[in-house]
């Protein structure tokens, strides 16, 4: 690659005007600080990283900046002057242009007309010239490269499409400063090419871009400096690229082993397996997936967001029905046929990431959350419930997870984050699980309850549960996991046992995700993963 | 969302006055408005008009509350799961007719006339939870549709024909009267018991509830929800083929019209009563106030000569005040994090 | 672009990434209407004739206004059951304008649209200021619009309509009702504001994506109350058209309205979910449910019957809406997985 040319372009970077600075910006939600005196500066034609691992606070920050949230404490300067943004709109009007993840497209208009939606329906009461739409929206979509009539409608194009239409949109409102959230995550290589040559083009022409993503092969192909996100923190200054080489990157994004105590270590006594899978697939994880997991073992599911770990998990618990492979439990073949056969029958529980919309009913009380599970054995003459009894299953999980309320009748959405998700893994215990798989179970709560919650995953697994965890957090993955596997675009790229050697495990595993081609690298990890299934 | 009532100091420092606490408590209460509202109405009745408290005319009330709280039963078992039931009014008259068809032409008796009808209500029900669950078609499109087909079926084959010869031990049930209560009212509060402890005290109901409250929470909690969502839609129709039983009994005939004006109110008393549109949240003594209320001021009108016409502005306006008013109740609540 | 094929979970990708959709839903319905029509030619003697024409041109001109205003509070994503009460209302109030009061028919039906605007727009409101749905406010304000229309009337019609109002229902044009070219004038000026004007598109896009119209500069809440009001006005319009027809201004108008308001879009292909609407496909949709009443007694089958027929049809209209829906899921999930997640593949390709 051009290194030098990239050199030489930072080094003109550091003349720039500034025209986004951030300074100790701080955000509290209830029961946790989001933003912790975050910084940022964004220069003129700059094209700059926005790092991070999930829950590290990227997404409040965007949220900060474009008016969607104001933040608690800090300064907000766009071009040297104290911003005041109270709303998407006032982002727009001070040249903020973003392109999130989910799209903001009206999927029944053309093309141009998304392109030019501003000037569709600013005005009620005037005929729509749609020719002259059309052709007025001509030049923004040359300008982000899309090749397509601009009469086309927007539902029949493909996800890449669609996000440039809305990076056109923003460019027609004069947009100066465009945010880019995982703009890469749901489209195609060729597609993203072509997404990294329009980002090229527009920084140029003087456009500066935040670029939030988890990819760093993109980092290194475009963007002049980062800024990296740890837990609601800068973790370091924002810094030209040419001064981090990747490890240090990594470095930064993972951060140092935390200072809290390590978990006593762990001792297998023997290697029986309890959960295998081989080819397992579903439309939702359509690449056959194999993998065993061992009695009493704490099994890592380590990948970017993404990578496919989440669906796979489904197509276990046949929440996503199975397409093809078997799986076996105990030794024995079976098949899933629900949900709910998964936990009554066989006894797998899977702790959902998303607590709010499938973890917990919010407007129920807790003491109902927490037995949800188990009222089938709660069940008495006449398919009445045992009402002392559910009380009683709540008051002991309440107990052994520390869940802090005012009473077992409070509604679960009036608790903090993190005693809500107590409150969803303390259902899944109630059911007395032989497998649990935790899906990102720490996203978005407070250290304190995240390291409790730690302490139960492992207390679990000495109890003889066996447990697959699944998360993005990689000193979480490296202290509880035995043994993690690596996941990359819907693939297990990787089998690592863990030696709990932070530095030396996490270069480890981002090695499978950064480091190798995938292709060569995913035949030697479906190898090793079927050997062993084999065995 | 807010944290909530957590640290022992926020509730220390709430216990100011007594008085305050109280009116707290009374703002919470889920059937504050509804309370209020018939308070107030009933008040003005008594002082202004005796006949209110006639004995014939506290039956005549009976009456009406009694069907009126089993078809908005009805509805509410919909409810739970958070969907809507438009066919009620069309379930309702082709069971009053198949009734009245099995105890006059079949000559039936008429216990057993009553249990079919009432089966076949479940079946309707059924029918209609079956193709919700295995279509995946939008559930308010199904049940507007077989609003529609259960009500042309039956005009087809009734041919707009009423059965007015029923037998007289059957028509007897209608007019019966147990301690001075009237039998369908006595039927009508324990049809309620059952639907209460179903939805308080069984795990059907608890699942029935968590299922309309957040359904794909349910699914993965291993709720079968689209075995929630059928049991749901067999309780309606048993629930409607309950009431059209009633109705018919109590008019002495089954006419095709029966059940025309059950919509409205089927949603009103539920929603009067804290009942949620949106699932996950039942009342059924809330909902009986509800029926209460509306039962009482059409009694009301009648009382003080306003045309019966008038009767369903009324209504709507009420409906839609008591709703604006809970709205604001509950606002206040969140406002005020009581 | 070329994509991956080995590694398609069933192969369910089309070639291009261009995908065609809605191809069913007015076309659909005008292709039933077809086989219907040239079904009922062959078995029913009498139902090519001139008469029977009218007949039919009369009943879809009123139904298809009916399902206009019905098919506008779709496309905002919301839900309209007043319908038939704004539209008995405004008939009794242009009719006892008229009969009582000896207003001239112009300024009657002048006043008659006001109240349905009026009453559309309440509903507007109602639904953005209270947060309550429409569905339960529009059951409301329908009960409360027909009992004022019961109240103000006491049930009983008005006979005494003036001459040159009732003539409105009866002109024709070279042997074509009239009123079949009200409501094709009608459809052609909506056809136009909800493709051509700022307000049609602000309403559309308020239905697709509240939020996106939201961004996009669009006042929600005021499309809102603009779609009810346009529904109410609508409602009064056929209410009015009815009412000439008739001669008689019967406070039932309107009573049973609410099933073919909502069969006529929906079987024409409007979305349920809001954001898309086919004028063609309401007009289509109102003159399949006229034809299959109309065959029914042309075919001397009992006409109690209609109202099944009617409602398989919107089974039959709401099941196609899902297959689709699904198979836009299908399509999406697959290229999704086609063109982003295999890296290695796309390598070799590319």
């Amino acid at each position: 690659m051009a290194t030098d040319d990239r050199q030489a372009r930072q080094d003109g970077m550091r003349d720039r005007p500034v025209v986004l600075e951030l300074l100790e910006i701080s955000k509290v939600f209830p029961g946790i600080k989001a933003l912790d005196r975050v910084s940022l500066t964004l220069r003129e034609g700059e094209v700059q990283a926005l790092l991070g691992e999930n829950g590290a606070g990227k997404s409040t920050l965007i949220k900060v900046i474009t008016g969607v949230y104001r933040a608690d404490e800090g300064t907000y300067r766009i071009r040297g002057v104290d911003a005041h943004v109270a709303n998407p709109r006032q982002a727009f009007a001070r040249g903020i242009g973003v392109v999130h993840q989910e799209r903001s497209l009206v999927p029944t208009f053309t093309a141009g007309e998304n392109v030019l939606l501003d000037r569709i329906v600013g005005r009620a009461m005037q005929v729509v010239d749609r020719e002259r739409i059309h052709r007025d929206a001509r030049p923004y979509m040359d300008m982000v490269g899309l090749d397509i009539k601009p009469s086309h409608r927007v539902e029949s194009l493909s996800p890449a499409q669609k996000q440039l239409i809305e990076i056109a949109r923003a460019l027609s409102m004069n947009t100066r400063i465009l945010l880019l959230d995982e703009p890469t995550a749901s489209i195609s290589l060729n597609e993203a090419d072509t997404l990294l040559q329009t980002i090229n083009r527009l920084k140029l022409q003087g456009v500066s871009i935040l670029y939030v993503t988890h990819k760093l092969e993109e980092v290194y192909e475009i963007c002049d400096s980062v800024t990296v996100l740890r837990d609601g923190k800068n973790a370091g200054p924002t810094s030209p690229l040419s001064e981090l080489d990747r490890d240090q990157l990594i470095a930064r994004m993972i951060g140092r082993s935390h200072t809290n105590a390590p978990l006593p270590a762990r001792v297998l006594p023997d290697r029986r397996p309890v959960l295998e899978a081989s080819g397992l697939q579903s439309a939702h994880s359509p690449i056959p997936a194999s993998f065993v997991l061992n009695k009493g073992e704490i099994l890592g599911w380590y990948g970017l967001v993404g990578a496919g770990r989440t669906e796979l998990a489904r197509a276990i618990v046949a929440s996503d029905r199975p397409t093809g492979g078997s799986l076996r439990i105990n030794g024995t073949e079976v098949r899933i046929g629900s949900v709910t056969d998964a936990l009554h029958r066989w006894r797998i529980g899977y702790v959902s990431e998303n607590r709010q919309e499938e973890g917990l009913i919010l407007a129920h009380p807790v003491s109902r959350n927490i037995a949800i599970t188990v009222w089938n054995r709660l069940r008495q003459r006449f398919g009445l419930l045992d009402a002392g009894a559910e009380r009683q299953t709540a008051e002991t999980y309440r107990k052994a997870l520390g869940i802090r309320m005012v009473s077992a009748r409070q509604a679960v959405g009036n608790l903090s984050g993190g005693n809500q998700q107590k409150v969803s893994v303390a259902k899944w215990l109630a059911s007395r699980p032989e497998i649990l798989i935790f899906d990102e179970p720490t996203v978005g709560i407070d250290v304190g309850t995240k390291y409790e919650l730690h302490q139960l995953i492992w207390n679990l697994a000495e109890e003889g549960m066996s447990i697959i965890l699944i998360s993005s957090d990689m000193p979480e993955m490296v202290r509880l996991a035995d043994r993690i596997l690596v996941f990359k675009s819907n693939r297990i790229v990787g089998d690592l046992a863990n030696d709990r050697d932070y530095d030396a495990m996490s270069r480890r595993i981002m090695e499978r995700i950064v480091g190798l081609t995938p292709s060569e690298d995913a035949a030697v990890a479906v190898d090793s993963v079927g050997a062993k299934a084999i065995q | 969302m807010t944290a909530g009532p957590q640290n022992p100091g926020d509730t220390a420092e709430r216990q100011g006055s007594l008085s305050r606490s109280l009116w707290h408590r009374f703002v919470r209460w889920d059937l504050a408005s509804v309370s209020i509202a018939l308070a107030l109405i009933c008040g003005v009745l008594l002082v202004l008009v005796p006949a209110f408290r006639s004995a014939y005319n506290l039956r005549a009330l009976g009456f009406t509350i009694a069907v009126t709280g089993v078809v908005a039963l009805a509805q509410v078992c919909v409810l739970s799961v958070g969907q809507f039931n438009l066919a009620l009014t069309a379930m309702g008259a082709m069971i009053g007719l198949l009734t009245g068809w099995m105890m006059q032409d079949l000559g039936l008796a008429y216990p057993l006339a009553i249990a079919l009808g009432i089966a076949f209500g479940c079946l309707t029900g059924a029918v209609q939870g079956a193709i919700i669950v295995r279509t995946g078609i939008n559930p308010f499109i199904v049940s507007l549709a077989l609003a529609a087909a259960y009500f042309g079926a039956m005009l087809g084959l009734s041919r707009g024909a009423s059965y007015n010869q029923l037998p007289p031990a059957f028509v007897a049930l209608g007019r019966a009267s147990i301690l001075g209560v009237p039998l369908l009212l006595v039927i009508s509060l324990v049809v309620a018991a059952a639907v209460t402890i179903l939805f308080q005290r069984s795990v059907g109901g608890r699942q029935l509830l968590a299922t309309g409250a957040n359904p794909r929470a349910a699914l993965m909690s291993g709720i079968a929800t689209n075995r929630m969502i059928v049991t749901a839609h067999i309780l309606s129709g048993g629930l409607a083929g309950i009431a059209a039983v009633m109705l018919v009994a109590r008019l002495g005939s089954a006419q095709p019209s029966l059940g025309s004006e059950w919509l409205l109110p089927s949603f009103a008393a539920p929603v009067l009563g804290g009942t949620l549109l949106t699932g996950g949240r039942v009342l059924v003594a809330g909902t009986y106030l509800g029926a209460l209320l509306l039962a009482i001021i059409a009694n009301g009108l009648v009382l003080f000569g306003v045309s019966a016409y008038w009767y369903q502005t009324l209504l709507g306006i009420l409906l839609l005040a008591a709703l604006a008013v809970d709205r604001g109740r509950q606002s206040y609540v969140l406002r005020n994090q009581l | 672009m070329s994509l991956p094929r080995p590694l398609l979970p069933d192969a369910a990708v089309p070639e291009a990434p261009v995908r065609r959709r809605f191809t069913g839903g007015p076309s659909g319905a005008a292709i039933a209407v077809v086989v219907l029509a040239v079904i009922l030619a062959v078995a029913a003697p009498k139902f090519v004739s001139l008469d029977n024409f009218q007949v039919i041109a009369y009943s879809v001109a009123n139904l298809a206004v009916v399902a206009f205003a019905q098919m506008a509070v779709l496309a905002a994503g919301g839900m309209d059951l007043s319908v038939g009460a704004i539209g008995g209302l405004s008939a009794v109030v242009v009719g006892g304008l008229m009969e009582a009061f000896k207003v001239p028919p112009a300024l009657a039906i002048v006043a008659g649209l006001t109240v349905g605007g009026l009453g559309g727009a309440l509903n507007g409101f109602l639904v953005v200021r209270t947060g309550l749905s429409a569905f339960i406010v529009t059951l409301a304000t329908a009960s409360a619009f027909t009992g004022l229309n019961l109240g103000l009337t006491s049930g009983q019609p008005f006979y005494y309509l003036p001459d040159s109002f009732k003539a409105i229902g009866s002109w024709t044009l070279a042997g074509i009702p009239g009123l079949l070219l009200v409501m094709l004038a009608v459809g052609a000026a909506l056809w136009f504001v909800f493709s051509r004007v700022g307000l049609g598109r602000q309403i559309l896009a308020v239905g697709a994506n509240p939020r996106a119209a939201e961004l996009g500069g669009v006042p929600v809440n005021r499309s809102r109350i603009v779609v009810h009001a346009l529904a109410g006005f609508l409602a009064a319009f056929a209410g009015i058209i009815l009412t000439a027809r008739l001669g008689v201004a019967q406070p039932t108008i309107g009573n049973d309205w609410l099933l073919s308001s909502f069969a006529a879009p929906i079987i024409g292909g409007t979305l349920l979910s809001g954001g898309y609407l086919s004028v063609p496909g309401v007009i289509a949709g109102a003159l399949l449910l006229t034809l299959v009443a109309n065959g029914l007694i042309q075919l001397n089958i009992d006409p109690y019957w209609t109202q099944l027929f009617s409602g398989l049809m919107i089974l039959a209209a709401g099941g196609i809406d899902r297959l689709r829906a699904l198979n836009l899921q299908r399509v999406e999930r697959a290229e999704r997985f086609a063109l982003a997640n295999d890296p290695a593949a796309r390598r070799k390709d590319a």
